[in-house]
């Protein structure tokens, strides 16, 4: 069957060379790929799903896909087994450009007003998920905690809070792991990532799964998937329209994915709200 | 009452399924609660202190996904257990088809055997993007607007000369062999086919039908500019071609905003030849509510009355009817004695088109001074729609309240402010208030106004004044909203909850002096 590339990351290139990686995880429309538990690879069908480390294929679906293990050779071909090869052509790589710096507090603050007001009109929206709600209220005490922490300049005490909620939650990627990766984004965003905060990934790997670890380490290296990138990219441009496009777009990730990963935003760009310089 | 636990090693499911199958457990008669996630410290911790640990759990992997069920008998543990496992079962033989397209092109590409696209795209790209749908001998309905009166007259020549459904623009609601396009209702499957040039309207009529015990066979939308003198209702024509052939439709309900006389004409003209009963609704029609000169087409007065004229050709036995009481003439008028005499006007705040259409035709019938954004008449139409005079009806659906935001139904925040500015007028007796359920809407359009109605409640209050709010949810009890919940919500704010559109311009009507 011939196998059509819609993108991918150009960083395969550079970080999976001539490495032989298996199959970890399998779901109708994505397989993940990698070596000892640790996912390096993904390839999807869903079209919005560009991230790191990430093929998608211009594909119904990977239901047909029978190979276990595949092979990233240094000629932008990725060999498998029982499938044909894919090219990657140069022309349709991309990369996971670092988030958009936030200067200026002006549309943040507008963004964050305008996901609160959202999120008070859609507070209901929890169901009746027992483990989502106590993971909720759980993440909310411990990022009290973050936040008292990050506004005494406590980093191994904020640390320790998000420690506490990692892999804390429902879905394949817990709500805490999203909420964090959100917060990363923000923290970002705002050049204040704190350098400490890399130890997370030792810890991620232990405390939650395949799957979310691997989000959160890139989330540490400052790499995210296009739909993160574009919620700063609308807010930089101030535009309403496009930012509540883009909050759609998130909120739709996952069945609670998108909208952990924006409450970790919007609570990431809270902790740079208190001066706000309008017109600046 | 039993704790189970099951561990599924090394079992990895998307959120959206794993959240599915959590949401259905917990729905299980038997089931206090259940707890589904991935065996993580954290999780296990929660698990934990709410006192759901089991020793199955000593060896879970963060990789294992865990299954821990609160069960309130004993003697249940056995078959809720078999209820979890086949959720599991079914969600893995099912899967998920729905996937997402950057281009027309390649979705059409892996889509052959798909009839009819749905397209909403920016304005400007629309007419090329429908060009190509039609090349490909597909129906469309054309969500988008913002497309010329000329560029529209030729996609729906060239449908038509194809012999496919050119729905649109700003097609709003399609209901075709069962599935609902866009904003669209859940609503019974039944024998009354709907063509309908309004969107809300049509919704309107589909819901209503519902709530009477009957059901839609097709509801086939036009685009509300179908009936202009420009477009000649080229695609009502065709709709009413297709439900006259449809072996599934026994009667049929045409419903438009206010049509343009000779195309009105052209559509009664064809009537006279069809076989089978027809029940039209043209809002603002000279014929509306007149007896027909042909014997099996039936002209009704409003939304509500062509309902009740259309069931009555249905051949489907009623399901229970899900109307809701409405308030009585002595409650009104108990009502309406609280009034001051400087309240005299109607303000009619719409995310619906042609509800908004039903009560600015519906007031003036007893008034000339009834004005609009989207009134015909050119000395009605406010010249700032964002201040009211007289009685004044504003769809917050036009294009100049949706430029560069989401269409009301979606974001119903558009009408606050100004449901604060009419609650300060002292001139004001009633505001008229809708909210949409179904696919595509809010999910709680009631809840988003909650606070404003209580504001607005308490302004009035604090001047003295009783200010009376009234309120029409538009929706079925199967809609993904609650309607139930949603009027509960406004009838605990002391909003007048009525039950069909009709109603709520004759609640609005009483108000009024004289009236």
């Amino acid at each position: 069957m011939n196998i059509k590339v819609f993108t991918y990351d150009e960083a395969i290139f550079s970080d999976l060379m001539e490495q032989q990686l298996f199959c970890l995880q399998r779901f109708n429309h994505t397989i993940n790929f990698g070596v000892n538990n640790e996912i390096l690879l993904t390839l999807t069908t869903n079209k919005n799903a560009f991230a790191p480390y990430t093929i998608i294929l211009d594909q119904n679906n990977l239901s047909y896909f029978s190979d276990t293990s595949l092979f990233v050779h240094k000629d932008r071909r990725i060999a498998f087994e029982n499938q044909d090869n894919i090219y990657l052509e140069k022309e349709r790589g991309q990369h996971c450009y670092p988030i958009v710096h936030l200067e200026k507090n002006e549309s943040v603050v507008f963004f964050v007003e305008l996901i609160e007001s959202k999120i008070t009109a859609e507070k209901n929206d929890t169901g009746c998920q027992p483990l989502e709600i106590y993971s909720k209220q759980r993440i909310k005490e411990k990022m009290n905690c973050f936040k008292q922490a990050w506004e005494k300049e406590d980093m191994d005490m904020a640390l320790e809070q998000l420690t506490q909620i990692l892999g804390l939650g429902v879905g394949l990627t817990p709500t805490g792991d999203d909420f964090i990766t959100g917060l990363f984004a923000s923290l970002y965003a705002k050049s204040a990532f704190p350098a400490h905060f890399s130890q997370l990934a030792c810890i991620a790997k232990e405390k939650t799964n395949p799957v979310s670890y691997a989000e959160i380490r890139e989330a540490i290296k400052g790499r995210f998937a296009q739909l993160i990138q574009n919620i700063f990219i609308t807010i930089l441009r101030g535009n309403v329209h496009e930012m509540l496009i883009e909050i759609e777009q998130l909120k739709a990730l996952g069945s609670t994915s998108g909208k952990d990963i924006l409450w970790g935003i919007v609570f990431g760009l809270n902790l740079f709200r208190k001066e706000p310089d309008y017109g600046n | 009452m039993a704790i189970k636990t099951v561990i599924k090693k090394n079992t990895y499911f998307d959120s959206v399924t794993l959240m599915t199958i959590s949401t259905r457990a917990n729905e299980l008669e038997s089931v206090k609660t259940a707890m589904i996630g991935m065996g993580t410290d954290m999780n296990i911790e929660v698990i934990r202190d709410v006192g759901l640990y089991t020793s199955e759990l000593d060896d879970i992997t963060t990789g294992d996904l865990m299954i821990v069920l609160d069960i309130k008998e004993e003697e249940d543990t056995e078959t809720v257990l078999a209820e979890v496992e086949e959720l599991f079962t079914k969600k893995n033989q099912s899967g998920t088809t729905e996937i997402s397209y950057k281009t027309l092109d390649s979705a059409l590409n892996d889509n052959q055997e798909s009839n009819i696209v749905v397209i909403s795209v920016n304005g400007n790209f629309a007419y090329r993007e429908v060009n190509k749908a039609l090349d490909n001998d597909k129906h469309v309905m054309l969500f988008s607007d913002n497309v010329t009166i000329e560029e529209e007259l030729a996609l729906k020549q060239k449908a038509h000369e194809k012999e496919l459904f050119m729905m649109g623009p700003d097609c709003g609601t399609a209901i075709i062999n069962g599935v609902g396009l866009c904003f669209a209702n859940e609503v019974r499957a039944g024998d009354i086919g709907i063509v309908g040039a309004s969107g809300t309207g049509s919704q309107e009529v589909s819901v209503q039908i519902h709530k009477h015990g009957y059901g839609v066979s097709q509801l086939i939308g036009t685009g509300g500019r179908d009936l202009s003198l420009e477009i000649g209702g080229i695609m009502m024509l065709d709709g009413l071609d297709a439900l006259l052939k449809d072996e599934q439709t026994e009667a049929i309900l045409l419903i438009s905003k206010p049509p343009a006389k000779e195309v009105e004409e052209k559509i009664i003209e064809k009537l006279k030849n069809a076989t089978k009963q027809i029940v039209i609704y043209f809002i603002g029609s000279e014929r509306a509510g007149s007896n027909s000169e042909i014997a099996n087409v039936t002209f009704a007065n409003n939304s509500l009355q062509a309902v009740e004229q259309v069931i009555q050709y249905s051949r489907m036995m009623p399901a229970e009817t899900m109307l809701n009481k409405n308030l009585t003439i002595e409650e009104l008028n108990h009502i309406s004695t609280k009034l001051k005499d400087s309240q005299k006007y109607i303000r009619g705040l719409f995310c619906g088109g042609t509800l908004c259409d039903e009560l600015l035709y519906s007031l003036m019938e007893f008034s000339d001074e009834v004005y609009s954004n989207i009134h015909k008449s050119k000395d009605r139409q406010l010249t700032n729609p964002n201040s009211s005079k007289a009685h004044t009806v504003i769809d917050f659906g036009d294009d100049k309240f949706t430029e560069g935001r989401p269409h009301p139904m979606i974001d119903p925040t558009s009408r606050i402010p100004r449901i604060l500015q009419e609650a300060r007028d002292p001139e004001v007796a009633v505001i008229a208030l809708d909210f949409e359920l179904g696919y595509g809407s809010h999910e709680d359009p009631a809840g988003v106004l909650e606070d404003v109605i209580r504001e607005a409640k308490d302004i009035a209050e604090n001047e003295g004044r009783e200010l009376v709010i009234v309120g029409y949810v538009l929706g079925t009890e199967i809609d993904p909203q609650d309607v139930n919940s949603q009027r509960e919500k406004l009838e605990n704010l002391g909003v007048l909850v009525v039950d069909s559109n009709h109603q709520l311009c004759e609640v609005a009507k009483s108000f009024i002096k004289g009236a």
